[in-house]
């Protein structure tokens, strides 16, 4: 049993330790509800729902009115 | 800290100030990563040009010792996987932590050494094994002189990206961050473990083979396949402006990949001297990958459609579903791999090498290629200035890595297939794949095209950024004035 | 933590806003309609299928976990569940599996002679397939070929191949990676047999005996001293000349009379 084995043997049962504690602590954060929420998360004021961001490629052909942003 | 910044007054909405702060934080880091990954790129392009090259002309540029196939093939791996896929993969997740935690990049001084150092590491490493002082342990070539520095560097880094998560202004978690919260964790874990029982202090018999298989497979599954669906979860809703068809999906899909993938790894090991029972849990464990694969198809499939007209306008886009389909495809490949019956007849053959392509460049690769698409003009503030670089980049890399894997991984079933029967000789199984290995070079010329194509854009754009005409371009950027300021402190 | 409520202070929704007077109507609102811009989106229940899909599943990996995992024993290697016999292998002639074993063998032949047995005249290398020396009817001399390998030209089929050596093959304590007699009989076997050869196999006891009478010898073989080897079996010596039965009368009419009588008496007596 050399300090090596400790490190494993301490690592492994310390991971999963650390993946129950996120799970429990998902759950006590409410992280596992309002998904409706949590789905809107990438979207802000600048880059809003709705509208599409990047358009790079073939740009005259894109529709007018979506062009600009409305901020 | 008590006082009210310009973020308390709307938590969760950012607004074009915020935004532009979050941008041009990351600017410095996220370049610095994102260019020493394209240069690793490059090189890694040329030495696989000339590995695949040696396979069906073995005595090209075979005088050299460090010219050898052993070693160029080991080289090619290494740059790629710890160079520009590693490299580019820790660039994105310093954007997307940043913009879904809502805060500007802090310590930027911390990440850029880590970068630095993860350059250096890489360097001695390569010069390593071109030397000839590879490991002999697939995916841990590296000497063990410049691994030390690697696992250094990747701790900067995941403390940070820890901290970082730690000063969030937007509470909720997105599913992304769930995603690169757990591979910056499961990397490290996984590589110190690996070196430990394979480099430092090996361990012996079937223990090594089992150990080495664990580490080969989840640094795909567990830190690469994590990065490449945080991008694919933000990207994809972001540029069609619909969030994602269904949020419980991609949380299933989450857990399911925590809870299965890190059993995948002994499939390979099918035949060998190892107990039935490790095995066979292996082989359940990479079918019920089956559930998270199909939870996320689902969920980017249902939220592409109605949309796809959007592809035409897009990089992002085109680069992000080329890469989502290629994970459901390659995964369920993979899945079929994992079996008995058919890994006796695939397993040690070219298939293996195509399915890695598969994972690593049509799903993790071009997935990266669309984010740098993203966050590149943004970071710099300007315009992707060449249209046709972008086409040529992607026409490129979607048609050569199609025709890279798709008869490659025919041509192994038919190599496994030949070897299988004794009355066929050796040298004619040879035979059986040459056509295979021919077509894969030609191909990767043609991958070759792209990413020069690729880089030469990124170059144009920083010269743009830096050089000495800046002209703003307002299209992408619609409404964000380009802002310069420090990071408020 | 605490550092962290610090940062973000939670917006205490207020469950009686016009008390408070902190929030104005107008913003509520706002945040209200851009809260759920259609209540359906990103909050899709998961479909009854992949339910019916991962319950098929987890039902699968707990039937093959429990009858294909040897016990759980750590000793046991084979998946196959205990009382179920192994499929058995289609039953091998002997024939069959000498001329399986050639097959493997003649891989390190393949490197010179090729896969098909065609040589290599680029490099001097003779073929085997149709070769008059692989299909003489004894293996005497393939065999002191094989055993000690072969200097100088050959005539093969009427064509003289010139200089290309070729390498011993006997095991030997300075060469143990060489061929037992069972590997060479197998070899022999097989290219007597392949890419449309036809002649007899090749027994161990015929190279044992090669191998015997030739113990002492290092030097790989010239074409002259293999053509003074008889080819046993009897027909005419492969590669050397043709019979010639005018010349072999010729022969018998020098012979003095008594040992012509001789030898008449001797066939006879066969």
């Amino acid at each position: 049993m050399g300090i090596i084995s400790f490190i494993l043997i301490g690592s492994s049962l310390a991971f999963p330790a650390v993946a129950l504690y996120a799970l429990w602590w998902a759950g006590r954060e409410g992280q596992l509800r309002h998904h409706d929420k949590a789905a809107l998360l990438p979207f802000d004021q600048e880059e809003p729902l709705g509208q599409m961001t990047d358009v790079v490629l073939n740009r005259s052909s894109f529709p007018k009115q979506t062009l600009t942003n409305k901020a | 800290m008590a006082a009210l910044s310009p973020w308390d007054s709307n938590l969760g909405q950012s607004n074009r100030a915020q935004l532009a702060e979050i941008d041009a934080s990351c600017r410095g880091s996220v370049l610095l990563f994102f260019l020493s990954g394209m240069l690793w790129l490059l090189a890694g392009t040329v030495l696989a040009l000339l590995a695949s090259y040696k396979l069906h002309a073995p005595g090209f540029l075979g005088d050299a010792a460090w010219l050898t196939f052993g070693r160029i093939r080991t080289a090619h791996l290494n740059a790629v996987i710890y160079g520009f896929s590693a490299e580019v993969a820790v660039g994105v997740i310093l954007w997307l932590m940043c913009r879904l935690c809502r805060v500007p990049l802090m310590a930027q001084s911390l990440i850029n050494s880590a970068a630095v150092l993860w350059n250096i590491g890489l360097v001695i490493g390569i010069v390593g094994i071109l030397a000839g002082d590879t490991t002999g342990v697939e995916y841990l070539e590296l000497p063990k002189y410049c691994t030390p520095i690697l696992f250094l560097s990747f701790a900067l880094i995941a403390v940070w990206t820890i901290v970082i998560f730690r000063f969030r202004r937007e509470k909720h978690l997105y599913v992304s961050q769930w995603y690169i919260l757990a591979a910056v964790l499961w990397f490290p874990w996984l590589y110190s473990t690996a070196q430990l029982l394979l480099v430092m202090d090996p361990a012996r018999g079937a223990v090594q083979a089992a150990v080495n298989w664990w580490y080969g497979h989840n640094v795909l599954g567990l830190w690469f396949t994590p990065v490449g669906l945080a991008s694919i979860y933000y990207f994809l809703p972001k540029v069609i402006g619909r969030p994602i068809h269904s949020y419980y999906l991609s949380v299933l899909g989450f857990w399911t990949l925590a809870l299965f993938y890190n059993w995948n790894g002994f499939h390979h090991l099918v035949g060998g001297p190892f107990p039935a029972w490790m095995i066979t849990i292996s082989i359940v464990a990479s079918v019920m990958m089956i559930i998270p694969v199909v939870a996320t198809a689902i969920n980017h499939h249902f939220t592409m459609i109605g949309h796809f007209g959007k592809l035409k306008y897009s990089p992002t886009l085109r680069f992000i579903v080329f890469g989502a389909m290629s994970y459901t495809v390659s995964s369920l490949q993979g899945v079929l791999s994992a079996v008995r019956w058919f890994s006796e007849t695939a397993h040690f053959t070219h298939h293996t090498v195509a399915h890695a392509h598969w994972g690593m460049y049509a799903f993790f690769t071009m997935t990266m290629f669309g984010s740098m698409y993203y966050i590149l003009p943004r970071i710099t503030q300007r315009e992707w200035p060449s249209e046709r670089l972008i086409s040529l980049h992607f026409w490129c890399t979607a048609v050569g890595i199609i025709l890279y894997v798709a008869p490659l991984s025919w041509g192994g079933w038919l190599q496994g297939k030949a070897m299988l029967d004794a009355q066929i000789p050796f040298l004619e199984v040879v035979k059986v794949t040459l056509p295979y290995l021919k077509l894969r070079t030609v191909t990767g010329v043609i991958l070759a095209v792209g990413h020069v194509a690729f880089f030469a854009n990124i170059c144009w754009l920083l010269v743009r950024t830096f050089g000495p005409y800046r002209q703003p371009e307002p299209m992408i950027l619609a409404g964000v004035q380009p802002q310069t300021a420090p990071v408020g402190k | 933590m605490p550092d962290d409520k610090k940062i973000t202070p939670p917006p205490a929704p207020t469950l009686n806003p016009d008390l408070g007077e902190q929030h104005d109507v107008g913003d509520i609102h706002a945040a209200l309609q851009r809260e759920k811009p259609d209540p359906e989106e990103g909050f899709e229940p998961i479909n009854l299928w992949l339910v019916a899909l991962t319950g098929g599943l987890l039902f699968w990996g707990g039937y093959y976990l429990a009858n294909f995992s040897g016990r759980f024993e750590a000793n046991e290697y084979s998946e196959i569940p205990r009382g179920q016999a192994v499929a058995a292998a289609p039953a091998e002639t002997p024939e069959q599996k000498t001329l399986r074993l050639g097959a493997q063998l003649y891989n390190n032949c393949a490197a010179c002679h090729l896969a098909d047995g065609t040589g290599n005249p680029a490099l001097n290398i003779p073929p085997l397939a149709g070769s008059d020396w692989v299909l003489a009817d004894g293996p005497d001399r393939l065999t002191r070929i094989v055993l000690h390998g072969l200097n100088g030209p050959i005539k093969v089929n009427g064509q003289v191949w010139q200089g290309n050596a070729m390498n011993p093959w006997k095991k030997t304590a300075e060469n143990p990676s060489g061929l037992a007699d069972e590997e060479i009989a197998a070899v022999l076997s097989y290219i007597r047999n392949a890419w449309g050869n036809k002649a007899s196999f090749v027994t161990v006891d015929q190279v044992r005996a090669v191998n015997e009478a030739t113990k002492d010898r290092t030097e790989p073989w010239t074409e002259a001293e293999l053509l003074a080897v008889p080819v046993s079996g009897g027909a005419a010596p492969a590669g050397g000349a043709p019979l010639d039965l005018a010349g072999l009368k010729g022969e018998l009419q020098k012979l003095p009379p008594e040992e012509l009588k001789k030898l008449l008496e001797a066939i006879q007596a066969k």
